[in-house]
């Protein structure tokens, strides 16, 4: 479990081109972070280093608003999570096109996520998108059920109906016992 | 026999495990694209402005500021929208121009342009466009005229397919809007009906529309008719954090 909000990564001796250091210290606090949740709902690397980028950028334009809220983590992860939706759909469009014009595309898979932890996602990424939110904040970010919902922007009763629908589907997809 | 919460949290830890080997980004490469951005956008909305007019703008979207916004910005005079802009950076190609009034949203206009050939980071990425102006909502909740450039295929470039650039004037209202109509930002599918010059009508989601019009279109769109949202809904959408332009 990730406690987003005490990441220790040193601030990059760069940043800092906004002028803004506690804007600074948010994005280096979050941004791994934000990748590994980026990840586990697109299994792109590339694709999830963009969606952290630009979640990030989309606080740093607003971040004088932002820095306000009570949790400026969870605002970007909702805002990280919705561009993933967007992403996902562009992404359709991408392989069609790219089916029509065959080229060598370098893997953007992790390279040590593979095997059965490679399936597991998959299988992750299958469920219809608010499972996979939850299962992702759920196990990327060691979120509550009300974390989850205010990200999500639901009650924390949606957030229960969507894990317990994913986990049932999930065991059976994977054949895995789920005394929970 | 593993459980399935030991495996999903082993799963976890693989992606975090890997997540946190990726090198540090100085903060700066985050607006790397816009550059980019900013000369598409610049690029089609002189292009409307050339083939359609500023007549045809302030007809779209009722706003004599950011029709004026728009032509200081590329160059054109008031009055001589016609005129093919100077910029050599361009396209002269512009095709398949389109405008039509789409019930419950207002005047859409359509033109697709290129292929141009752009170098970025040292790797020469050959796009085509489709450019869209429409009326949008701002999250001011005020009605203007935005737009928004879908480009590909980038086929030398290893991360992006398709480029997605919103026109954004200084309210940041534009780009999110249309882009909203259109259902690339917010995740809610829309359908939007293609007439072709040949007759048939395509049906295709809004995922599959870059696609079509960039790259598959062999004939002429002679309308378009897009379905699935209200000017409510859309304005709705754009209260979300969606406000990046670029």
């Amino acid at each position: 479990v990730i406690d987003v909000t005490t990441d220790t990564d040193a601030v990059p001796a760069t940043v800092g081109v906004g002028g803004d250091a506690s804007f600074d210290l948010f994005y280096a606090r979050q941004r791994k972070s934000l990748i590994a949740l980026a990840y586990a709902v697109t299994g792109s690397r590339s694709g999830a280093e963009d969606l952290a980028q630009d979640a990030l950028t989309a606080a740093y334009r607003s971040w004088d608003e932002v820095r306000s809220k009570d949790n400026p983590g969870t605002w970007v992860r909702r805002v990280l999570l919705n561009k993933a939706s967007s992403a996902y759909r562009r992404r359709l469009a991408e392989a069609k096109a790219l089916a029509r014009h065959p080229r060598d595309l370098d893997s953007s898979a992790f390279p040590e996520v593979t095997g059965e932890i490679d399936k597991i996602w998959r299988e992750v990424r299958r469920l219809p998108r608010r499972q996979l939110e939850v299962v992702a904040l759920t196990y990327m970010e060691g979120m509550s059920m009300t974390e989850i919902a205010e990200v999500l922007e639901v009650t924390k009763q949606t957030v229960n109906v969507h894990m317990r629908r994913a986990r049932k589907t999930l065991s059976d997809r994977l054949g895995l016992e789920d005394p929970a | 026999m593993k459980t399935l919460e030991d495996t999903l949290r082993e799963a976890a830890g693989s992606i975090r495990t890997e997540a946190a080997k990726m090198p540090d980004r100085t903060w700066h490469t985050a607006t790397r694209r816009a550059p980019l951005g900013v000369l598409v956008a610049v690029a089609a909305a002189a292009l409307v402005v050339a083939v359609i007019g500023i007549p045809a703008l302030l007809t779209a979207g009722g706003n004599r500021d950011v029709a004026d916004d728009i032509a200081t910005t590329t160059g054109q005079a008031e009055g001589t929208a016609d005129a093919i802009p100077a910029n050599p950076e361009l396209p002269e190609d512009a095709r398949h121009v389109v405008t039509q009034n789409v019930p419950g949203y207002g005047e859409f206009t359509l033109s697709v342009s290129g292929p141009v050939t752009e170098v970025i980071d040292g790797e020469t990425v050959v796009m085509t466009c489709l450019h869209v102006v429409a009326p949008t909502v701002g999250p001011d909740r005020t009605v203007g005229v935005g737009g928004v450039s879908v480009c590909g295929p980038n086929l030398s470039s290893t991360t992006f397919g398709i480029w997605v650039y919103t026109h954004c004037d200084e309210t940041n209202r534009s780009g999110t809007g249309v882009m909203s109509i259109l259902g690339l930002d917010t995740g809610v599918p829309n359908t939007v009906r293609l007439a072709l010059d040949n007759g048939e009508t395509v049906e295709v989601t809004t995922d599959d529309l870059a696609a079509v019009l960039a790259w598959d279109a062999p004939h002429t769109v002679t309308g378009i008719a897009i379905s699935g949202r209200s000017a409510e809904q859309i304005a709705s959408a754009i209260d979300l954090p969606l406000g990046v332009c670029g």
